[in-house]
C-alpha cells in the first residue's frame, strides 16, 4: 500500500514536470524510456538468456495488449514489489522482467502498414503501467514474427533486490 | 623415447574399458528396443547363422544409431520436453494462457519424430494460445515452428537472405523446407 502511495507521488511529480516544461501528456512514452514486462514462466528465457517468442505471448481471448511497466520512471523496488505481489497473486514464481525501448518496440515493423506502439495506461495500483497494443488480428505465422522481433530487441534482466 | 611407450602402455587399458561400455550400451539400447516394439517369441529352430551375419550384423552408418548414441537420447529429451509443455495447465504465463492442447501436442511429437537424427537442435516451448512451437538454431540461421490445434504448422524462418514466413498443413513440405534452408 505503502509502495503504490509512493509511487502515485512519483508520477504526480513526473506529470508536473512533463506538462509544464515538457509540453507533453505524461501518457505518452517516449522513444528513450525503458519500458518492462514482468515474467513468470521460466521457459520464456534461454539458457543463454535471451527470451523467447513467448514471453511475449499473444493471447486475444484474454487482453488486447501486452502490459508493460515503464521502468525507467517508475523505481526498481516498486517495479520488484509489483512483480512479486502479481507473482502471489497468480500463485506463480516472479522471475524477473523483460526490458525494451519504447524505441525498439516502434521499429517493430511486420510486413504490412502496422507498427507496434507503447501507450501509458496507468491504473490504481500502477501508475507507470503502459500496454504494446496487440497487432490487428492476422493468421499465426504473422503474430509469430511480431512476438520474434518484440523478443529479439529485448532482453532479460532476473529479479534480484534492487541496489 | 621410453615416455612415449610408457603413454601408449597406460592408454591400453582404457581403451578397452571403453570398447566394453560401448558394448554394455549396445546390449542395453538393443534391450530397450526390443521393449518398445512387439517381438515375437524367439524360434531357435530359425537360428541360421551365416559368416555374413556374423561379421556385418548392421549397416556400418546405422550401427552407431542402434548403440543408444548421443542422438537417441536428444530425442528422448525431446520427446519428453514436450509431452513436459503438454502438462502445463491454464494460465503457465501469468497472463491468463491457455493449458496446452493435447492435438497440438501429438502434431509436435510426430513432426518431431522426423528429425530423429537431429533432435538436438530442437527446442520446445509454449504458446499462450494453448499450442506447442518448436525452434532450431542452425549456424545463424533460426526456425520457429508453431503446431495448431488442427495440425497446421506456422512457421518463421530466420536465413541470411532475411526472415520468412508462412504455414502449411504438410509436414513432409516443412521437413523439406527446413532440410534444404539449414540441414
Amino acid at each position: 500500500m505503502f509502495s503504490t502511495f509512493k509511487a502515485w507521488i512519483r508520477y504526480f511529480g513526473f506529470a508536473i514536470q512533463t506538462i509544464i516544461f515538457d509540453r507533453r501528456s505524461p501518457g505518452r512514452v517516449i522513444d528513450d524510456e525503458d519500458v518492462a514486462r514482468e515474467i513468470f514462466y521460466s521457459g520464456c528465457v534461454k539458457a543463454d538468456g535471451k527470451l523467447r517468442r513467448n514471453a511475449f505471448g499473444l493471447n486475444r481471448k484474454k487482453d488486447s495488449a501486452w502490459s508493460v511497466n515503464r521502468a525507467s520512471l517508475a523505481a526498481p523496488k516498486f517495479l520488484r514489489f509489483l512483480g512479486l505481489k502479481h507473482g502471489r497473486q497468480r500463485n506463480l514464481k516472479y522471475y524477473g522482467s523483460a526490458h525494451i525501448s519504447a524505441r525498439a518496440i516502434r521499429d517493430v515493423v511486420p510486413a504490412d502498414n502496422w507498427s507496434a506502439d507503447v501507450i501509458g495506461s496507468l491504473n490504481c495500483e500502477n501508475p507507470f503501467h503502459a500496454d504494446i497494443p496487440y497487432p490487428p488480428s492476422h493468421q499465426k505465422d504473422y503474430e509469430m514474427d511480431v512476438q520474434l522481433q518484440l523478443a529479439e530487441a529485448a532482453f532479460f534482466q532476473p529479479e534480484r533486490e534492487p541496489s | 623415447m621410453n615416455t612415449v611407450t610408457m603413454t601408449l602402455d597406460a592408454r591400453a587399458p582404457l581403451a578397452t574399458t571403453a570398447e566394453y561400455v560401448r558394448i554394455l550400451h549396445g546390449i542395453l539400447s538393443g534391450t530397450r528396443a526390443a521393449g518398445a516394439v512387439e517381438i515375437e517369441p524367439f524360434n531357435h529352430d530359425l537360428l541360421v547363422v551365416d559368416d555374413q551375419s556374423i561379421e556385418t550384423p548392421f549397416d556400418a552408418r546405422s550401427t552407431p544409431s542402434m548403440q543408444g548414441t548421443p542422438s537417441d537420447e536428444a530425442f528422448d529429451q525431446l520427446r519428453t520436453s514436450i509431452k513436459a509443455v503438454g502438462t502445463l495447465g491454464a494460465d503457465w504465463d501469468g497472463y491468463g494462457a491457455e493449458p496446452i492442447s493435447q492435438q497440438s501436442i501429438d502434431h509436435a511429437l510426430l513432426f518431431a519424430a522426423l528429425y530423429k537424427d537431429k533432435a538436438e537442435s530442437f527446442q520446445a516451448s509454449p504458446d499462450s494460445d494453448g499450442t506447442i512451437s518448436l525452434e532450431t538454431h542452425w549456424g545463424s540461421n533460426e526456425a520457429h515452428l508453431n503446431f495448431s490445434r488442427a495440425g497446421e504448422i506456422a512457421y518463421v524462418l530466420q536465413t541470411v537472405s532475411g526472415r520468412h514466413r508462412g504455414r502449411t498443413f504438410d509436414s513432409t513440405a516443412m521437413k523439406d523446407l527446413l532440410d534444404v534452408l539449414y540441414f
